[in-house]
């Protein structure tokens, strides 16, 4: 079994299908909802985490983007490779979301509840340090 | 008092010197003063690492069955290309080459892989693809060559650097209204941010910023083994702008030279700068003796004693215009956020400064231990006062 976190967004003219319920069935996958925002003819947001087979969580996560959902993964699955991180603090000129800052010692500390996944960092630290893992 | 390095070596050989990093330089003279300090200190240890793009290495490859003539040909390492315009079988590489097909890639580029890595790919014990074309001569017949290589395959590896450890540097900013990709990185625009380089008060040369004890000659660490400066770096000026007798503006260069085989990935390091190139960051230390109180006053000062231009990189850099927008201290620019203008503009440093201070202390160990005799410089650096 595998897990994956999930931003997901839903525009107005999908919102009212019930796209999660036919994933979860149809793939025999769980989920736990972590944050949603969802009204009726407005863009929703959902944060999930889903739980199900490697298999299954793939052709889960191809149905949604069929269905119109687009999707972000979460922060949890961004990860940094310390034996690659020489602590310069490029990062920190990267991120929107101020999710690197340097701790006393001037090491750099990831802190991924402010990371919404943009993988800006991921895409141009110099040492390839922040990696995706999930 | 006055110390000659002589003196200074004699006390490290009988383990008796006193050897500080100039991070606990600064706390010492703050609670004992700067002639206590020239009296009681023999050695300051600085550290400084980040990009280097001034670096590269030369190397002798093993005799070859037919012999070829590398001088003139064509060599390329991983398909990156280097220089083989010596004799037949002396390379050289440095570490912005680039394979063509990085260079044909949608912009901004995201560069994979240059001479830095392959670099990096020797000094980690991987094995690297040379291939050579050659014209053939009467005593070299081959026109081609396909071997991998190791670093332990070459008769020498030599790592050399024509420009390093620039005394103080330029903090960049973007005016333009676009973002601007950039060797000090992603500048966004309307000044969105601010990017600089420099181990600021861990710098070598800023810890002798008239050059007085750093010549020709002095030994140092590099790239994690021992390395010398051999001559004063490319693009090296000493009639700058000054305050308290520290550059407020690029300044002093060195040229560094060392035994690739001896150095280590952890502190060569390749290094992808987005719509720019790849570089290598380079792990440099010097170690200062603290001959007089002058250089006891100079290793002891402070980020916030120093300062740095801020330059737009969206038109007058390029362009050669040499308008300085503020100058802010390394305190503010660590602080996370600088003033220009009525504009609070958010840093981000290049430069790491955990492994600047990292290199400081291993070097301070080096010389503890008795093994690590400081270089007398046998000529001094022009512009030394």
């Amino acid at each position: 079994m595998a897990k994956r976190r999930l931003a997901l967004k839903f525009s107005p003219q999908i919102v009212n299908q019930p796209i999660i319920s036919t994933v979860t069935k149809k793939y025999e996958i769980s989920f736990n909802i972590l944050k949603a925002s969802i009204s009726q003819n407005k863009v929703g947001v959902m944060f999930l985490e889903l739980d199900g087979t490697g298999k299954n969580l793939e052709q889960a996560v191809s149905f949604l983007k069929k269905s119109g959902v687009s999707i972000q993964r979460l922060g949890e699955d961004i990860k940094r490779n310390e034996k690659k991180c020489t602590d310069c603090g490029v990062c920190i000129g990267l991120c929107p979301t101020d999710a690197f800052y340097f701790d006393k010692d001037k090491k750099i500390v990831f802190d991924s509840k402010k990371c919404i996944a943009c993988e800006f960092c991921i895409e141009n630290c110099p040492y390839g340090a922040m990696e995706l893992k999930y | 008092m006055k110390k000659t390095i002589a003196e200074i070596n004699k006390k490290i050989k009988q383990k008796k010197a006193v050897i500080l990093t100039a991070g606990e330089m600064i706390d010492f003279v703050r609670a004992k003063g700067v002639k206590k300090a020239a009296q009681t200190v023999d050695v300051v240890t600085t550290g400084t690492f980040g990009p280097m793009c001034s670096s590269g290495i030369y190397f002798n490859i093993p005799v070859t069955k037919p012999k070829i003539k590398l001088g003139g040909g064509e060599v390329t390492l991983n398909k990156v290309p280097a220089y083989a315009a010596y004799a037949a079988r002396d390379v050289f590489l440095g570490a912005t080459a680039l394979p063509r097909h990085e260079k044909n890639k949608k912009r901004p580029i995201h560069f994979t892989y240059g001479g830095a890595n392959v670099i990096e790919d020797f000094v980690s014990g991987r094995k690297v693809l040379l291939e050579a074309a050659a014209y053939g001569t009467d005593c070299y017949p081959s026109t081609e060559l396909k071997i991998k290589i190791t670093l332990n395959d070459l008769n020498d590896a030599v790592f050399f650097s024509p420009r390093n450890c620039y005394q103080n540097y330029n903090v960049a900013v973007n005016l333009s209204d676009k973002p601007i990709y950039t060797y000090m990185g992603i500048l966004k625009p309307k000044m969105g941010n601010a990017s600089y380089s420099s181990a600021g008060e861990l710098s070598p040369l800023l810890n002798d910023p008239e050059l007085k004890t750093i010549g020709i000659g002095t030994k140092i660490f590099l790239g994690g083994g021992t390395g010398f400066v051999a001559w004063h770096g490319t693009q090296h000026a000493t009639k700058v702008k000054r305050k308290n007798g520290i550059p407020k503006e690029p300044a002093a260069t060195l040229a560094l030279i060392g035994d690739l085989k001896k150095m280590s990935p952890e502190f060569l390091r390749a290094a992808s700068l987005t719509g720019y190139g790849i570089t290598l960051s380079v792990g440099v230390g010097v170690p200062i003796p603290v001959t007089d109180e002058k250089i006891a006053y100079y290793t002891s000062r402070q980020d916030r004693d120093i300062f740095a231009p801020v330059i737009d990189y969206s038109h007058d850099y390029p362009y050669g215009k040499k308008k300085i927008l503020a100058e802010v201290s390394y305190a503010a620019l660590r602080s996370g956020k600088i003033k220009i203008g009525k504009k609070e503009v958010a840093t981000f440093p290049w430069s790491s400064y955990a492994m600047a201070r990292k290199i400081s202390f291993i070097l301070k160990k080096r010389i503890e231990s008795g093994r690590f005799l400081l270089g007398e410089p046998v000529q001094k650096l022009p512009g030394a006062l």
